[in-house]
C-alpha cells in the first residue's frame, strides 16, 4: 500500500488522543445519597467484565477512527479486489519514460540492464486504469500515446536503441504534456539507469502538482571500457579507449575483412596503434572491438576506408637528375608508379593530368617556360629573380640556403600575388640548397586518398642535383 | 375540591399535601372503605369463609380433611374473624427511608407512616388491637397492641415522634419484636428491605412459626427500581460510608436486573414461608397499596 500524501501519516500521533483523555481526564462527579447501593454494587460485579470490554472497544473504536480519517487524508492507494495487483487510484496523467539509450544494454549480474528498466515500465503501466491518459517516452524522446495494452505491447518490443536519450529534455516534455491533461493526477515515471551523460544541460523545470518519480536505478554503476575513437593512417590504425578511469586493461583486436591484423592491451584514456599490412587500392572493411563487458554497445567499432593507387609518374630530363632518384625511390617503394598521370619536367607536358614544373636552371630560359604555362592555361608564371638568402617558414626548414628565388605571378595582374592569413596558400618557386621544396602548403597525395588532388599545373621549385651538390 | 371519597386512589405527594398523617390516613380510610362493606382482613373464628392451600405452617387443626379425602388436595378452611384480632405494624424508620428519588415524591419514611396510620385505623374501627412498633437497629418506639379509645393518636403520635434512625438491623428488632408479641396475630412490616434478606427472613420465619399472620410490605422509590442520573455520578449510601462512582446509563439495565432478581427472591422467600409480600413503589395510590394488604 502506498500513499499519494505520505506526510499525512504524521497525523497518526493524533491517535493516541482518545488514551491521552481517558488517562489525564480526572473529573470529581457529583455526589449523591442513593441507598440501595447494595443492589448497584451487585449490577457493578455482575457487569464489570462486560463494561471493561466496552469501554475497551469503546477505546479501540475512537482509536480506529482517528486512524482511518489520517489514513483516509494520506489518501492509500490499496488493491483492488477485482484486478489482481492494480491499484485503484484517481485518474491520472501518466507519462513512462524508458531509457532504451546504448547503456541500457548493460548487463548486469547476467541479466541485460534494458529488462529492468522495462519491468519497471511495466510495473508502472500495469497499475493504470482505464481513467488514466498514457504516453510512453523512448530514446528517441517521442510521446507515444495509447491505451495500457498498447503501450505494454510497445515496452515488450522495444531494444537497446543507439540513440542517446537526453533525460533533462525528456522529463522536461513529458512534465509538459501530462500538466496539460486535466485529471486530478500528472506523474511522470523515468525508468533509467540514470547515466551521467543522460542528464543533458540545464533543469527540468516541472509544473506544480506534477509529480516526476525515477524508479529504481541501480545503486551500483558497473565498469565499462569503450572504443572511444578509430583513426586509420597510411599503414596503421590507431585506437584510442574511454571508459571509467581506474577501470582495468583489455586487449583491442583489429580485424580487416573478418581477419585479426593486430591487437593490443589498453587501458582506458589511453590509444593503442595497430599496424594494418599492405593493402591494395579499393575500399576496406574492418573493425576494432575490444573485449566484452557488461555494455557492449561500445566495445566494437566498424570501420571503412578505400586505399587509392599510388600516382603515376614520369620525370622528364628537364626535371633534373634529383628528381628522377626521388621517383626511382617511391617506385621501389610502391608509393608511386611509372606512367604519365603526372609528368614532372622544365615545362607543362601535353597529355598529362598534371605537371609539375620545375624551374629552368638557366634564368634565360624562363620566357619560353612561361609562354608554354599560358599555352596550357595556366594562372600562374614565373616572375623575375628575387633575392638570393635564406627562406623563412614551414616550407623548408630553417637557414636553408636558397641559390635562385623565383616569384609566382599571378596572370592577369602582373604583380606578386600574396596572401596572408591562416590558411593561405604561399606560392613561391625557389631552388633550395640539396632538397626538393615544394611551393604548395598542401600535403602530399597520399593517405585515405592518395590520387592527385586536381590536374592542374602545380609550381614545384628545386634545384638540380649538380647544384645540391656543388652548394 | 378533591373528592374524598376518593381519596385513596390520588398521588400520595398530592394527597400528603392536605395535612398531617392522621388527615391523610383518614381519608384515606374514608375512601377505601367507601367499596368496602365488611373486614377485609380474615382472623381466625368460628364463621366460615373460604378454602385456601395449604402451606407449611399452618395449623393442621383448620385442615380440611374432607376435601383430602375426597380429592387428596390439602386445603385449610379460612374463617371470618368478628373480635380479637391483634396486629402489629412494624415501620422501618432507618436513615434509607428517610430518601426520595425526586422532590415531588414521598419519602419512603412518610409514605410508609401514612399507610400505617391508614392500616391502624381501619383495623382499629373494626375493634382489632392495634400496635405499632418502630425500628432501625434497635426498636425506637413501641405503641402496644390496643383496642381502647385513643389508640390510633398513639400510634399516630408514636409514628410522628419517632425521628429519622440510623443504619437497618432488621433481624435484631424484629426478634425483639417476637418478644413483644405474646399472642398471635398480624403482623405488618413496612420497609424498604435493605438489609441482609437470609438474616430478615430468619426472624419472619420465626414469627411465623409461632403462628402470625405475617405480611410483608416491599417499600420502593420508583428512583430505585430503574437508575437513572447524570452521565456519571458518584452514589452514597446513607447508612454507611460506602459509596461507588458509576455511570448510570451503562448500569441502568443490570441494576434493573438486580433489583428485578432481589424482589423475586424476596417473593419467593416469602411464598416459601407462608409469608405474604407485596412491593409497593411510593408513588402508587395509597388505596392501591392497602388493596393489596386485603
Amino acid at each position: 500500500m502506498t500513499f499519494l500524501h505520505p506526510l499525512v501519516l504524521l497525523g497518526l500521533a493524533a491517535a493516541a488522543i482518545p488514551a491521552l483523555l481517558h488517562l489525564l481526564e480526572r473529573r470529581v462527579p457529583p455526589e449523591a445519597e442513593f441507598p440501595p447501593l447494595r443492589y448497584l454494587s451487585e449490577a457493578e460485579r455482575q457487569s464489570a467484565r462486560r463494561l471493561k470490554l466496552r469501554h475497551l472497544l469503546l477505546l479501540m473504536l475512537r482509536t480506529a477512527l482517528i486512524v482511518l480519517i489520517v489514513l483516509a487524508a494520506a489518501r492509500p492507494l490499496l488493491p483492488s479486489p477485482g484486478s489482481g495487483a492494480r491499484l485503484v487510484h484517481e485518474p491520472t496523467a501518466l507519462a513512462v519514460i524508458l531509457d532504451n539509450s546504448p547503456s541500457s544494454g548493460a548487463v548486469i549480474d547476467g541479466r541485460p540492464m534494458l529488462d529492468r528498466l522495462k519491468a519497471t515500465a511495466r510495473a508502472s503501466l500495469t497499475r493504470a486504469s482505464a481513467a488514466d491518459r498514457l504516453w510512453l517516452v523512448l530514446a528517441d524522446g517521442g510521446a507515444r500515446g495509447g491505451t495500457r495494452e498498447a503501450l505494454l505491447a510497445t515496452v515488450d518490443s522495444v531494444g537497446v536503441s543507439p540513440l542517446r536519450l537526453d533525460l533533462t529534455a525528456a522529463v522536461r516534455a513529458a512534465a509538459r504534456l501530462v500538466d496539460a491533461e486535466p485529471l486530478a493526477a500528472r506523474e511522470v515515471h523515468v525508468a533509467s539507469d540514470l547515466q551521467r551523460s543522460a542528464l543533458g544541460p540545464g533543469r527540468a523545470a516541472v509544473p506544480r502538482g506534477v509529480r516526476v518519480l525515477a524508479l529504481a536505478p541501480l545503486e551500483r554503476v558497473p565498469e565499462n571500457r569503450g572504443i572511444g575513437a578509430v583513426q586509420v593512417t597510411d599503414d596503421a590504425v590507431a585506437v584510442s579507449v574511454v571508459g571509467t578511469p581506474g577501470a582495468g586493461a583489455a586487449t583491442v583486436t583489429v580485424r580487416v575483412q573478418g581477419r585479426e591484423v593486430g591487437r593490443a592491451l589498453t587501458a582506458p584514456g589511453s590509444a593503442a596503434t595497430i599496424a594494418l599490412p599492405a593493402l591494395g587500392a579499393g575500399w576496406w572493411v574492418g573493425e576494432a572491438a575490444l573485449d566484452p563487458d557488461e555494455l557492449r554497445a561500445d566495445d566494437r567499432r566498424l570501420l571503412v576506408w578505400r586505399v587509392a593507387p599510388p600516382a603515376q609518374v614520369e620525370a622528364l630530363p628537364g626535371a633534373g637528375a634529383f628528381v628522377a632518384a626521388a621517383l626511382a625511390v617511391l617506385e621501389d617503394g610502391r608509393r608511386v608508379r611509372p606512367g604519365t598521370e603526372v609528368i614532372i619536367g622544365d615545362r607543362p607536358a601535353a597529355g598529362s593530368k598534371a605537371s609539375v614544373v620545375v624551374p629552368p636552371a638557366d634564368p634565360a630560359l624562363l620566357g619560353e617556360v612561361n609562354r608554354a604555362l599560358a599555352e596550357r592555361g595556366g594562372r600562374w608564371r614565373f616572375g623575375p629573380v628575387g633575392t638570393p638568402g635564406p627562406i623563412a617558414g614551414t616550407v623548408a626548414p630553417e637557414r636553408t640556403p636558397v641559390g635562385r628565388r623565383y616569384r609566382l605571378e599571378e596572370i592577369g595582374r602582373g604583380e606578386e600575388s600574396r596572401q596572408h592569413g591562416p590558411g593561405a596558400s604561399e606560392r613561391r618557386a625557389m631552388a633550395c640548397a640539396g632538397r626538393l621544396c615544394l611551393a604548395d602548403r598542401q600535403p602530399p597525395g597520399h593517405g585515405l586518398d592518395r590520387s592527385p588532388r586536381d590536374a592542374g599545373v602545380r609550381a614545384l621549385s628545386g634545384c638540380t642535383g649538380e647544384s645540391a651538390g656543388t652548394q | 375540591m378533591v373528592d374524598t371519597q376518593r381519596f385513596d386512589l390520588l398521588d400520595p405527594a398530592e394527597v400528603a399535601r392536605f395535612g398531617g398523617i392522621e388527615i391523610v390516613a383518614a381519608g384515606v380510610v374514608e375512601g377505601f372503605l367507601a367499596g368496602i362493606h365488611r373486614s377485609p382482613f380474615r382472623g381466625f373464628s368460628v364463621e366460615f369463609t373460604e378454602h385456601r392451600a395449604y402451606q407449611p405452617g399452618d395449623e393442621l387443626r383448620y385442615l380440611d380433611w374432607k376435601i383430602l379425602a375426597r380429592a387428596d388436595r390439602l386445603f385449610v378452611k379460612q374463617f371470618e374473624e368478628e373480635t380479637n384480632l391483634r396486629a402489629m405494624i412494624l415501620v422501618d424508620v432507618s436513615r434509607s427511608m428517610a430518601w426520595r428519588g425526586a422532590p415531588a415524591r414521598l419519602t419512603k419514611r412518610a409514605y410508609a407512616d401514612r399507610i400505617a396510620a391508614a392500616l391502624a385505623l381501619i383495623l382499629l374501627r373494626q375493634r382489632d388491637a392495634t400496635g405499632l412498633i418502630t425500628f432501625d437497629d434497635a426498636v425506637r418506639e413501641v405503641v402496644p397492641a390496643r383496642v381502647k379509645a385513643g389508640q390510633w393518636a398513639r400510634v399516630v403520635r408514636g409514628l410522628v415522634q419517632t425521628p429519622d434512625g440510623m443504619r437497618t438491623a432488621a433481624q435484631a428488632a424484629l426478634v425483639h419484636v417476637t418478644s413483644l408479641l405474646a399472642r398471635r396475630g398480624l403482623v405488618v412490616l413496612i420497609s424498604d428491605l435493605l438489609f441482609d434478606r437470609e438474616l430478615a427472613l430468619t426472624a419472619l420465619r420465626y414469627l411465623r412459626h409461632r403462628g402470625h399472620h405475617v405480611i410483608v410490605l416491599h417499600l420502593m422509590d420508583p428512583a430505585e427500581a430503574e437508575l437513572s442520573g447524570p452521565p456519571e455520578v458518584r452514589f452514597r449510601d446513607p447508612e454507611s460510608a460506602a459509596s461507588v462512582v458509576v455511570r448510570p446509563r451503562e448500569l441502568a439495565r443490570a441494576y434493573g436486573e438486580a433489583v428485578g432478581r432481589e424482589i423475586a427472591a424476596w417473593r419467593a422467600a416469602c411464598r416459601r414461608h407462608g409469608i405474604a409480600y407485596h412491593h409497593v413503589l411510593t408513588d402508587m395510590p395509597f388505596g392501591v397499596a392497602l388493596r393489596l394488604l386485603a
